[in-house]
């Protein structure tokens, strides 16, 4: 009798045992599952947008990159063309109306692929009202990036230039094109990670 | 064996319990409160106090008028330049003994300390990644009482708090999104959540306006925003303001400005009355998004006040967004000793080129002593060309002061605080 009540509460603690470890394991699965779903909606409704912007990254050679100036953090006037260096420069491009943390998180995540991407050239194109602002956005980011305010009226035939969203752009000097246009969506950092992977292939 | 079954079916009810109870999920965008628990439960309406509603009646046709002709007393302050201080953009001004609190949200993610001559004393900036560190300037209060100054991130939920020096002091965490604050007493603060989204407190979700206790308590809720308009994205930057030691709150689309007293209590206080204003069941329009609202009022020919409601003793200035093509914006501007209100419209220009006979103008972001306080960038404010051109060309009429601020002025100095009263018109 006493070898059955001692099966028998261990068995009871075992069953007890594996409800909780079963209870556990699906609210896991649940959660999980969970922030699934909210990826998969935010892909879904992104879908359309990101298809457009791969389209997007064909036009954009209208653009007559000798003809653009720009001014650095003491306002000294250079053409965009003589700082180019002869292979693809990517080109980062936010306005002061963009969402500061939009360009702030692109800015990272330049500066990581940077640490890996060492020779691909970078320069943010900047609008801002102050020529100190140039000096406050390297200091802020830490970023070690050329930094140079362009007049928008210069960028007007960029297909992106008449949203707020900051957008990156490739720069071929030699064939004086623009090209691979694409604007990040911070709630997707894969497609950044995508495209700074396809930009790395070009070089 | 009755005592074995009876503590078997025990444990048994205790597994099936725990299996049935089952926590407050949170969606992966909620995890910043994760382990917080917001008790909101008994939260009331804010308290109604009568009072006298002040009311206005709007002019339909914009004056043409000079806008600086209103000006009474002008004052120009620059703020010192200096590496140590490079402001980007002022996003709001506030008043803490006797130093003025230059916030910059966006450009410089900083709070500056300066004194009441301009000159530059320290500077808040703990941006980054680190524990003591903010990720965004969300928005900035004072606390008049310890004497220091909260900034607030939206996307930790944690209140940083600065002394006067711009040491840091310490955080707390809040368990509510929000756009901006004030804070009322010693520990209960005034919340204006716009349309951000605090669905992980469904019986938050909804209301601009609460009251907050104790960083944990809200104890009350007012000003629901219809679900169907969450969708209209249009509201002002500064729909709270204060005006020396009153509060105001003017909620958006709406033609009452409120004032909230250190209680959490609220009376309306002025009414505006303009015959193209939004009627009330314009609003009963189901599902409505920023486009459709749009759309909707510049077909209509509605105009709108989208906050933006700054008062000192004798004046009020505030702003009627008008979408119609020739027009954008109106500035009002109401003598309160004598009740006159101007519309002045942007397209009321006396000459062709400026609605003023110098300059710069800036609309105010704070009042204190009877002075409205507006900003002026000197980008701008040179791109009219140089002081001799200035005069030469518009044949702007300047005051000494003027004269000495422009001559000596450079694209790289800091905003210039422009410190005006209006005149009796």
């Amino acid at each position: 009798m006493v070898k059955v009540k001692i099966w028998g509460f261990i068995l009871i603690i075992t069953l007890v045992l594996y409800i909780f470890a079963r209870n556990a394991v699906l609210k896991k699965r649940y959660v999980n599952a969970l922030s699934d779903i909210s990826l998969y909606k935010l892909r879904e409704t992104n879908y359309h947008k990101t298809i457009l912007q791969q389209a997007n990254k064909i036009i954009g050679n209208e653009i007559d990159i000798a003809k653009i100036s720009v001014t650095d953090s003491v306002g000294k006037e250079f053409s965009l063309f003589d700082l180019l260096d002869s292979m693809p420069t990517l080109i980062y491009r936010f306005k002061e109306s963009s969402c500061d943390a939009c360009y702030s998180d692109q800015i990272d995540r330049l500066k990581t692929f940077k640490q890996e991407a060492k020779d691909i050239p970078i320069i943010l194109l900047v609008t801002f009202t102050s020529p100190n602002d140039i000096k406050i956005i390297s200091r802020v980011y830490h970023s070690n990036f050329p930094i140079y305010s362009i007049n928008p009226e210069q960028l007007a035939k960029s297909p992106f230039e008449n949203y707020n969203e900051p957008y990156h752009f490739l720069i071929n000097k030699d064939l004086k094109t623009t090209s691979l246009f694409f604007i990040p969506n911070k709630a997707l950092p894969e497609l950044t990670d995508q495209y700074l992977h396809l930009v790395e292939s070009i070089f | 064996m009755n005592s074995l079954i009876r503590f078997i079916l025990f444990l048994l009810s205790i597994g099936l319990f725990y299996s049935c109870y089952s926590k407050k999920k949170l969606d992966p965008h909620n995890k910043q409160f994760e382990g917080f628990e917001l008790i909101s439960k008994n939260a009331t309406e804010l308290k109604r106090i009568n009072s006298n509603v002040k009311v206005y009646s709007i002019p339909d046709s914009a004056k043409p008028i000079f806008l600086d002709s209103l000006l009474g007393t002008i004052k120009y302050l620059k703020l010192e330049t200096n590496p140590n201080c490079l402001i980007g953009k002022i996003d709001k001004i506030l008043f803490l003994k006797d130093r003025l609190i230059i916030v910059d949200k966006e450009v410089s993610k900083s709070v500056f300390i300066f004194d009441t001559t301009g000159r530059f004393l320290h500077k808040i900036y703990a941006y980054g990644k680190g524990i003591n560190e903010y990720s965004t300037i969300s928005n900035v209060a004072i606390d008049i009482n310890d004497k220091t100054i909260i900034v607030f991130d939206n996307k930790l939920s944690k209140l940083f708090y600065f002394d006067l020096k711009g040491a840091f002091l310490k955080i707390e965490k809040v368990g509510l999104r929000f756009r901006d604050f004030v804070k009322l007493d010693s520990n209960t603060f005034l919340l204006f959540t716009q349309n951000l989204q605090n669905d992980h407190e469904p019986s938050l979700e909804y209301y601009s306006l609460m009251v907050l206790k104790n960083n944990n308590e809200i104890i009350n809720k007012d000003f629901y925003i219809n679900p169907l308009h969450e969708n209209i994205e249009l509201f002002a930057k500064d729909h709270i303001t204060t005006s020396d030691s009153n509060i105001f709150f003017f909620p958006r689309l709406s033609d009452t400005v409120y004032q909230i007293y250190k209680d959490g209590s609220m009376s309306p206080v002025y009414s505006f009355q303009y015959k193209n204003f939004i009627p009330r069941e314009f609003f009963e329009v189901e599902d409505m998004n920023d486009k459709i609202f749009r759309n909707k009022i510049k077909e209509k020919g509605y105009s709108y006040f989208l906050g933006h409601f700054y008062e000192s003793n004798s004046h009020i200035i505030t702003t009627l967004n008008v979408e119609r093509p020739d027009k954008r914006t109106n500035i009002i501007c109401i003598n309160k000793n004598n009740n006159a209100v101007l519309n002045i419209s942007e397209t009321a220009r006396p000459t062709k080129n400026n609605i003023f006979s110098f300059p710069g103008y800036s609309l105010p972001l704070a009042v204190k002593d009877n002075n409205f306080f507006g900003v002026l960038y000197p980008t701008n404010l040179l791109q009219l060309g140089s002081y001799e051109e200035m005069t030469k060309k518009y044949k702007f009429k300047f005051t000494e002061d003027m004269q000495e601020l422009f001559v000596s002025l450079k694209k790289n100095d800091n905003p210039i605080l422009m410190i005006y009263t209006l005149q009796n018109f």
